[in-house]
């Protein structure tokens, strides 16, 4: 994606939720949202550890 | 250097208490002390919003008229606290720094963990200054008192430089990636951020609700032990809690330290490095253990934690973002904005990445039979007001916000207890700040740990 198409699904997904901010807040937002969905990325990136709440708890129990 | 602190050898509640029971000091006139250096200081340092001097004087004139008549004191009697103005105090407005709530009714009825508190008799002296809605780490206007050039840390910026600045001697604040722990290092005080849900929140202003913890700051370790057991409601049990914490040894006989290499040792700054050694020498001398370990899901824990607050946020703030988005601050309005455009798919798989983080921390605990960790608190120490970067010495740069959250915030996420010590100063005689991590509900082991480290280092 280009940086304008990212800008433009920045302001699509504001305009979907009612939100209106001024035009000179997009480049920054843009920037922050692209940012965070690749550090969400990041996180899925091991998915089959799923944890168990039971495993957990035994951890912490096993001192 | 504009340095404010009056108070070296600050009061610590422990010491005040006897002087109270012993009559070397009133009520009266603690608090004449106290607004003094109120009056003195705070055009500088701006911790205290809402503060009632003839009030605090007419109450602090009962409790020595029910001591001279020697009513049965409550244990904490006499002592000056603030709260942290996202925490609902009877009789005064929660105003949370945000301009939208200016004009806030004032609240009817304490927050859980105030009344709570109340009942032991302490002296509420006003509300503290915090970050907007508490969602950040510079707590304008408020400075540090060590140098007023610098920020106190955040949110809860005011609870900390009020401790430090000796115009309270207990505080309460919330830590929801670091509020408590980061001003806590950045003022040179203690804080305790509790297991999550260990305290109600009942009363407080959200941030972010599945992460959210309330907890005390003060002077050492045993003073905010007493205020924790105040704020569960466990007043009773604060007299015969102080031979806990002898004031003149310590062992750490049997304990076994974690310090963690990798992510909590990466980009620190010099001076903090070295008074991490040297508390991990003091450790050792006690007796702990030492334990080298890698926690490798911590950079995981962290993203998961920041995704998960940006989000809840968005939520708290969203109608006022379409309402009103011009009554919110810079850094408000940015996280809100992110927060409210994010998909459902970044929160559940941060609530994922963050359940995988408790288990992993759990195994790590588990398999090297730790009973803490032990990590400095910040990476620098405070950075000067309106710097939005920090440097480090091998030539990278960090956002001044996500540097000082940076090793917070996996605590958050894995919801363990911290203790944010104090562990010198700096070149410049900033404080450095260092961070005891325990197991979940484990907080008194955790504070026997910590005071013996508190001795050690002090």
């Amino acid at each position: 994606m280009t940086t304008e198409e990212q800008e433009a699904a920045v302001h699509t997904l504001l305009r979907a939720l009612q939100i209106e901010i001024p035009a000179d807040r997009i480049p920054a937002l843009t920037v922050a949202y692209f940012t965070a969905m690749a550090q969400s990325q990041q996180l899925r990136g091991d998915v089959t550890r799923t944890p168990s709440a039971s495993a957990f708890d035994a951890a912490w129990d096993s001192k | 250097m504009p340095a404010t602190n009056p108070n070296p050898a600050p009061r610590t509640i422990r010491r005040t208490l006897h002087d109270l029971a012993t009559h070397e000091i009133s009520t009266q006139a603690l608090m004449a002390e106290i607004l003094t250096c109120m009056q003195e200081t705070d055009d500088a340092v701006m911790a205290w919003l809402d503060v009632r001097p003839k009030y605090l004087m007419e109450t602090a004139e009962a409790q020595d008229r029910r001591r001279m008549l020697r009513m049965q004191p409550t244990p904490l009697f006499g002592i000056p606290v603030g709260v942290k103005d996202i925490i609902d105090l009877a009789g005064y407005q929660t105003v949370c720094n945000m301009e939208a709530r200016e004009d806030v009714d004032k609240a009817e009825r304490d927050a859980v963990v105030v009344h709570a508190l109340r009942r032991t008799g302490v002296i509420y002296v006003g509300k503290t200054v915090t970050q907007e809605a508490a969602a950040g780490i510079f707590s304008d206007p408020c400075r540090n008192p060590w140098d007023t050039e610098h920020i106190p840390g955040g949110s809860s910026g005011g609870s900390a430089a009020a401790i430090a600045n000796g115009t309270a001697l207990g505080a309460f604040g919330t830590d929801t990636g670091g509020s408590i722990r980061i001003p806590s290092s950045l003022c040179g005080v203690t804080g305790l951020k509790p297991t999550y849900g260990r305290l109600s929140l009942e009363g407080i202003f959200p941030l972010s609700a599945s992460l959210d913890t309330v907890g005390p700051l003060a002077n050492t370790v045993a003073d905010c032990m007493a205020l924790y057991l105040g704020m569960q409601g466990k007043g009773n049990e604060i007299p015969t809690m102080w031979d806990r914490f002898p004031e003149d040894e310590a062992s750490l006989k049997g304990v076994r330290i974690g310090v963690p290499g990798g992510f909590f040792a990466e980009r620190i700054q010099p001076e903090v490095t070295v008074a991490w050694q040297r508390a991990i020498a003091h450790a050792e001398r006690l007796g702990a253990e030492i334990v080298d370990c890698v926690w490798e899901d911590a950079a995981a824990a962290r993203i998961a934690a920041s995704q998960i607050i940006r989000i809840e946020c968005g939520q708290v703030h969203r109608d006022l973002l379409v309402s009103a988005p011009e009554m919110m601050g810079e850094t408000l309005r940015e996280r809100v904005e992110l927060g409210v455009i994010l998909p459902v798919d970044v929160y559940f798989a941060a609530i994922a990445a963050r359940q995988r983080a408790k288990q992993s921390i759990a195994k790590l605990y588990a398999e090297h039979r730790l009973d803490a960790m032990l990590v400095p608190t910040t990476p620098v120490t405070a950075p000067r007001a309106g710097e939005t970067s920090v440097s480090y010495t091998d030539g990278t740069i960090e956002e001044t916000g996500a540097a000082l959250t940076r090793l917070t915030q996996p605590w958050n996420a894995t919801g363990q207890p911290v203790f944010a010590l104090p562990a010198g100063q700096d070149d410049r005689g900033l404080p450095i700040g260092l961070s005891l991590v325990g197991r979940p509900d484990d907080e008194w082991h955790l504070a026997d740990i910590a005071h013996a480290l508190e001795l050690a280092i002090s």
